[in-house]
């Protein structure tokens, strides 16, 4: 520039861009990651992410747990949806192992799927809002968040990491309290979305920072392997719940909204709408729900029920089958690959099995890494607050990334 | 080092006592939350649990303007160093809360890359237990930090890293 | 390896998502004939398990196969789900795969027609596997945690290196079979020589 070229002819010195560090520990509680981004002014030359500040080895510790162990470990990827990584794994699993599941167990576990799913979207909008200054939306939608947590809580005890899903059915049944909660919370919501929605959705700051900021085309966004609410943004509408029904999503009502742009409104705007058909799935299987067993009637998995275990022999000869080490159930020799949608986008767990009971190989498909991966690509050129609403836009968990 | 490198020899009760008031109604978090332990300690912040009823309201996440540090969730050692000069850039006093079993010994992450427990690193003062502890856990300890914070004397300095020094 | 099962939950579902999963099915056949005429020699095992195929190749023909998937108008596999690297030194391999260590397996998805496959490439160590950096760029970090994690080198990748671990660390390649789950002691090193460090010791 003609500026830099003066002051360097006067003064001998010459001008170079800046490095920064956005990371690892930073404001915006995405968890942690690292970008050393080149400025230059305000304005971004270039950036370099670096990950792995929380690479614990979940891959491999799953080699040395059984499938059912590996239902806690699964959980602590993204945390913030928790159910959806057990459900998931035990999807998988239960492919694997070719078990079939009843229906009540199939209700149960999209009914908590979804308020998951609702618990992320509010928590990755909050988080978004928080970043860009709006506090109050963040703790508006944080009843809800609660709400949700005491319902997981009345199912198996833990607000967050539940580990609720088992091999072939769930760890507790859902009693008639937890659905009644699960159903008022649902009807509530919408409400609760309007309020938040005229909060921000015409706010002028707001539409200014987040319009055409970060906009993704649909060809790039497939060709970057992004999934979820970031492809449904750019307009491609891939859901794995539409595509490749699983559970008993095919016999439920929903839609699945799309955006234009692919930029961080159409993302935001995306995520509240599918907190409404979240709401709207949840009403529904409430209402389908029918007393039953939850558990497959297959014995290798699930544990016997206690009354019957201290009274005869082979309850308690499946119970010890399972639980003692090297005995536990042994799947074919094969592979596959499972996936589902997660808040995040598709979450897909590929298992390699070798006969015995502890997994080959367990990889994970984890969307945040592949959406963090094409950071670079959406925040060149930009602006240094633009980053910070790209970064809330896509919903970076860092357990998820570096497992 | 506080107001005790002003005071010398001279040594009071009452300003003691007003000083430690002070500090332990109004310690402001320093929140180095990485995993599962960190959205807990969200909800600790959030309506329902309110935290700031204790005084610890102000969530500037710079380690400069803050006292008590919270290190939630599990640690690996890539970690370590960021978690080291972020602990040093607190001003002095300072506590150090470890919350969940990773960061109190490494938890169920028994691998490769995950440290065992900030304690090796880090001079701790209350360990939450957990996983994740739930907010009724953070809100006790941060009152077990405050009773520490109660018996703490002006003219002695606390040597909380004589462990390190020696060993 | 055949099996006739058909899945999770087949028999609940709804006709109209029955009859897409035996779409997908349908399709993952016609793309193995399709393979199977155009590759036929390179193709070295195709395996089935719960009615999803896993087509086996060397390194050789890998880029090729995946662009005939892309590009071929019955099929448009245009979508790579997932890179998966693979340490087979432990596992029972088929003797048709030869004296190999690594795989690569690329789970492909069709948004148009709905379908799934699966493509491993199979390499002894130390052979380098052709990077798809240039088909789709979500291969870039993937392959490059196959890298850090496994040592499996991928030619062309336009920047190989470490994505997880960090310079310090003395191991090498911690998703390895023969490597322990708790380390070789690297993390106890690192917590001294922090420890050192911090004390102004060498």
């Amino acid at each position: 520039m003609a500026t830099e070229q003066k002051i360097a002819e006067d003064t001998g010195h010459r001008i170079e861009n800046m490095w920064l560090n956005f990371g690892p520990q930073h404001p915006s509680a995405h968890g942690t990651l690292h970008l050393v981004i080149e400025v230059d002014g305000e304005r971004i030359v270039s950036s370099i992410p670096h990950i792995g500040y929380l690479h614990c080895g979940f891959e491999k510790l799953g080699e040395h747990r059984s499938y059912n162990q590996f239902t806690a470990i699964a959980d602590r990827m993204n945390y913030l949806s928790p159910m959806c990584n057990d459900i998931g794994w035990s999807m998988a699993c239960e492919k694997l192992f070719d078990v079939e599941i009843t229906e009540r167990c199939a209700l149960i576990r999209m009914i908590v799927m979804e308020l998951s799913r609702i618990a992320d979207h509010m928590f990755a909008t909050g988080m978004q809002a928080v970043d860009i200054g709006a506090f109050t939306w963040f703790l508006y939608g944080w009843r809800h968040r609660e709400e949700i947590y005491d319902i997981l809580e009345r199912c198996c005890g833990q607000r967050l990491t539940t580990s609720y899903s088992r091999i072939g059915g769930l760890m507790r049944d859902m009693d008639d309290t937890a659905v009644a909660m699960a159903m008022d919370t649902a009807r509530r919501l919408p409400k609760t979305l309007d309020d938040m929605d005229g909060l921000l959705k015409r706010n002028r700051i707001w539409v200014d920072r987040t319009s055409d900021v970060g906009s993704f085309s649909a060809e790039q966004a497939l060709n970057w392997g992004y999934t979820g609410p970031c492809l449904r943004a750019a307009g491609v509408p891939y859901d794995v719940r539409k595509d490749d029904p699983y559970l008993l999503y095919d016999q439920v009502d929903f839609d699945i909204p799309i955006g234009e742009h692919g930029d961080v409104f159409d993302r935001w705007n995306v995520r509240m709408e599918e907190m409404r058909q979240s709401a709207r799935i949840v009403e529904q299987c409430c209402q389908m729900l029918k007393p039953g067993p939850i558990n497959t009637p297959d014995n290798r998995f699930h544990l016997p029920p206690r009354e019957r275990l201290y009274d005869n022999i082979e309850s308690m000869i499946m119970h010890f089958k399972q639980v003692m080490f090297g005995h536990g159930t042994r799947p074919p020799k094969g592979e596959i690959y499972c996936r589902t949608e997660a808040p995040n986008g598709e979450l897909g767990f590929y298992i390699v099995s070798d006969g015995t009971d502890n997994p080959y190989r367990i990889h994970v498909r984890s969307p945040s890494l592949i959406q963090f991966s094409a950071i670079p690509e959406q925040i060149n050129g930009g602006m240094i607050s633009d980053l910070v609403a790209i970064m809330g836009s896509l919903n970076i968990i860092a357990g998820e990334l570096d497992r | 080092m506080g107001i005790e490198a002003h005071l010398g020899h001279f040594f009071t009760t009452k300003l003691g006592y007003l000083v430690n008031w002070a500090r332990k109604n109004s310690l402001w978090p320093m929140p180095f939350g990485t995993a599962c332990c960190g959205i807990e300690f969200s909800a600790v912040l959030s309506n329902r649990y309110d935290l700031a009823r204790f005084g610890a309201e102000a969530m500037r996440f710079t380690p400069r303007q803050s006292d008590l540090m919270f290190v939630s969730g599990r640690v690996p050692n890539k970690l370590v160093p960021v978690l080291l000069k972020t602990y040093e850039m607190m001003p002095e006093p300072k506590w150090v809360l470890s919350q969940g079993a990773c960061a109190c010994s490494g938890g169920i992450f028994d691998t490769y890359s995950v440290c065992q427990g900030v304690d090796h690193f880090l001079p701790v003062d209350v360990y939450v237990p957990g996983c994740p502890p739930r907010p009724e856990d953070l809100i006790k300890a941060l009152m077990m930090i405050q009773d520490l914070i109660k018996t703490e004397r002006l003219d002695k300095e606390r040597d909380r890293e004589a462990k390190f020094r020696n060993g | 390896m055949d099996d006739v099962s058909r899945g999770v939950n087949y028999y609940k579902l709804s006709t109209a998502a029955r009859e897409r999963r035996e779409g997908d099915i349908a399709i993952q056949k016609r793309a193995l004939e399709l393979l199977q005429e155009k590759f036929g020699e390179a193709i070295l095992t195709a395996q089935t398990m719960r009615d999803d195929i896993t087509v086996t190749i060397g390194p050789d023909a890998i880029k090729d196969m995946l662009v005939f998937l892309r590009d071929c108008e019955e099929l448009k596999y245009n979508f790579l789900s997932s890179l998966t690297g693979i340490d087979y030194l432990r596992y029972d391999i088929p003797q048709e795969w030869g004296e190999i260590r690594f795989g690569v397996v690329y789970n492909l998805l069709s948004l148009d027609n709905h379908a799934n496959f699966a493509v491993r490439v199979v390499v002894p160590e130390g052979q380098p596997v052709p990077s798809i950096y240039d088909l789709w760029r979500t291969a870039d970090w993937q392959e490059r945690e196959a890298y850090d994690l496994l040592g499996i080198e991928f030619a062309g990748h336009p920047d190989l290196r470490q994505l997880f671990l960090y310079d310090d660390f003395e191991g090498e390649h911690p998703q390895r079979k023969d490597y322990p789950l708790k380390g070789k002691g690297e993390r106890d090193r690192s917590w001294l020589k922090i420890q050192k460090a911090a004390r102004g010791e060498s």
